[in-house]
């Protein structure tokens, strides 16, 4: 038997609280932003509330459009990433290549320095072939930055599925793109799942290449969301941030909802 | 025509020769066992036969058709895995009907198929499940239906019994042997375990160190071994070493000419086949080793006892079983019936 102890069970509750606190409480605060009219030190409510911020974002219609602006970067951000990562992840996981750990390593390269000169030459770069200002420019640095996330989540995922299991369809008659359409990448779909939300993620929140290569032209959500709270438009920028949240949740629910237990008790047994 | 013949087959990891001119053949739909310790290059020959692995030299013929240098899907060998290789994805019908459906074999043909392989291997009511909901023993024989669905020309077996307990193991030996009766399939099977292959194999090829040191029947490997690695490897044996005098050995009433280049020779003994003895003066045929000796030790094993002999004129302890009981101390004559003993 375990001696019970109040003490013991006090420093728990207090971690617990602790723990939301730190989750939670930034979220509360931008909900209660977004509603609030006047807001001074120290209340700890807003003294006024109000809907007008939300009346405002939703009338003038430019972040709807950059919420749609993300979504969409978002998404072929993902295609293009799980596009390239697929057929370079299955090399390096069932493959020697010759330096394969400083190839890697290379992706990461984009993410590894500061994201602000690294952005700013690309935009520079961009201006010059016609891809500033453009969606496509910003699609394009995602999917480069965020390669990294898929490359090695995807590699991870393809080395854990046993050469054998391969070799096996192999012996019964399957070519190489039959063996990994039929086997490899069924077994990958959690590892895909994974990468895919992690670059959707990533690319909804980017800011950085997204507001110099966007510029002056597209703004995306976070970008718009960085402008307004340039303003000191608090409430402006709490509300889009909230709305920033909404995309992001369905995503997940969505793909969590796809790859459901099936897939998962498989690998797991 | 041989089923399957490797000739000369070489290939070589760097320095290491893990398969050093490999020849071998299956004939009619015998079953072969290759046997020898992990790292003698059975499981590297059962690969290259798969096409899994590329040989540095040497060709394999399959009914004389030489496909050394075919891709593994273009074989038409059936490999079992040692750890089974089930697809966790698919459930049991369609792991098995997979090989038939690559070839593109109608869907009521496949049905048919996979149920006559599910009822063949006792798997009835388990086609919808997955092979994680499977015992062990379940896997094994969804590996085994897969592999004989397609009607392979040659059976691949790497180990396919060491993943499971050791009485289900025992059984499953017979039914193997008994499946490739009923199928005809001539079966290549590789395993460590000398008494599996001596058992259900209708010839054994023993390797070491990539090279094969003796091929045969089962009974002439184990009567008549060749050398001392494989008078050891098969069988349940003891072995001491006496010192050789100018090229012979003698060893209680048996005298043997060696080589004069060997300073020391092995006595390998079948330690379950010598007769014990209290009467020091019990008979012994001419070519039987006779030796005599006092119980140091016995162990009790259950239908027998073990027993730690110290034998005169030789250093190292004897270790041999027998089934009546001699108490330490006791002097003993130990009479090892011919073809139960090898000198090297």
């Amino acid at each position: 038997m375990k001696q019970f102890s109040i003490w013991k069970l006090t420093l728990k509750i207090v971690i617990v609280i602790l723990i939301l606190v730190l989750m939670i409480g930034p979220l509360v605060g931008i909900v209660l932003w977004s509603f609030a009219r006047r807001w001074y030190w120290p209340s700890p409510i807003p003294q006024e509330f109000t809907l007008r911020f939300w009346h405002e974002v939703f009338a003038q219609g430019r972040v709807l459009d950059s919420l749609i602006l993300s979504v969409t970067v978002a998404l072929i951000t993902v295609a293009f990433s799980l596009a390239l990562a697929l057929p370079a992840a299955y090399g390096f996981a069932r493959y020697k290549l010759p330096m394969e750990r400083i190839l890697l390593i290379l992706f990461l390269m984009p993410q590894a320095f500061p994201q602000l000169p690294v952005f700013i030459n690309l935009a520079s770069i961009f201006s010059r072939i016609g891809l500033k200002g453009n969606m496509w420019g910003i699609i394009l640095a995602h999917t480069m930055a965020s390669l990294v996330f898929s490359l090695w989540i995807i590699t991870a995922t393809f080395k854990s599925i046993p050469l054998e299991l391969e070799q096996a369809a192999q012996n019964l008659g399957a070519n190489r793109f039959k063996v990994f359409w039929t086997i490899t990448f069924p077994l990958a779909i959690p590892g895909l799942v994974a990468g895919s939300i992690f670059v959707f993620l990533w690319s909804m929140g980017e800011f950085t290449a997204a507001f110099f290569i966007g510029a002056p032209f597209i703004q995306t959500a976070p970008v718009l969301m960085y402008t307004a709270s340039m303003g000191y438009n608090m409430q402006i920028a709490s509300v889009i941030s909230i709305i920033l949240i909404v995309p992001s949740l369905l995503f997940m629910i969505l793909i969590e909802r796809y790859l459901k237990a099936e897939y998962i008790s498989g690998l797991g047994g | 025509m041989a089923v399957l013949e490797g000739v000369n087959l070489k290939k070589y990891y760097g320095r290491v020769h893990a398969l050093d001119n490999v020849s071998f053949a299956i004939e009619g739909s015998e079953l072969l066992a290759v046997i020898g310790p992990s790292g003698s290059g059975k499981t590297t020959l059962l690969r290259s036969i798969a096409g899994f692995v590329k040989l540095d030299a040497g060709r394999i013929y399959l009914h004389g058709q030489d496909i050394t240098d075919l891709s593994p899907e273009k074989r038409n060998v059936a490999m079992f895995f040692q750890n089974y290789a089930l697809w966790p994805h698919m459930s049991v019908f369609e792991n098995i009907a997979y090989g038939l459906k690559i070839k593109k074999v109608d869907k009521a043909k496949i049905r048919e198929k996979v149920e006559w392989a599910l009822e063949f291997l006792g798997l009835e009511g388990l086609a919808d499940r997955k092979p994680s909901q499977l015992s062990g023993g379940q896997q094994q024989r969804v590996a085994l239906a897969r592999a004989i669905v397609v009607e392979p020309k040659v059976l691949l077996l790497d180990e396919p019994l060491s993943n499971l307990d050791a009485k289900i193991r025992l059984r499953i030996r017979f039914e193997l042997k008994a499946l490739q009766q009923k199928l005809k399939i001539p079966m290549l099977y590789v395993t460590h375990d000398q008494e599996e292959a001596l058992s259900i194999a209708d010839r054994v090829i023993i390797m070491h160190n990539g090279e094969v040191l003796q091929s045969g029947p089962p009974e002439e490997i184990y009567r008549n071994p060749q050398n001392l690695f494989v008078a050891d490897f098969v069988g349940m044996n003891t072995i001491v070493r006496i010192p050789v005098q100018n090229g012979v050995v003698k060893v209680g009433n048996i005298t043997k000419q060696i080589s004069t280049q060997q300073k020391t020779a092995s006595i390998v003994v079948r330690a379950d086949e010598v007769i014990l003895s209290t009467n020091v003066n019990a008979e012994a045929e001419p070519e039987d080793l006779a030796l005599t000796g006092v119980v140091k030790d016995k162990l009790y094993l259950g239908s027998k006892y073990r027993y730690e002999i110290e034998v005169d004129g030789i250093d190292e302890p004897l270790f041999v079983n027998h089934e009546s009981s001699v108490d330490p101390g006791e002097r003993v004559k130990i009479i090892v019936p011919k073809g139960s003993y090898f000198i090297f």
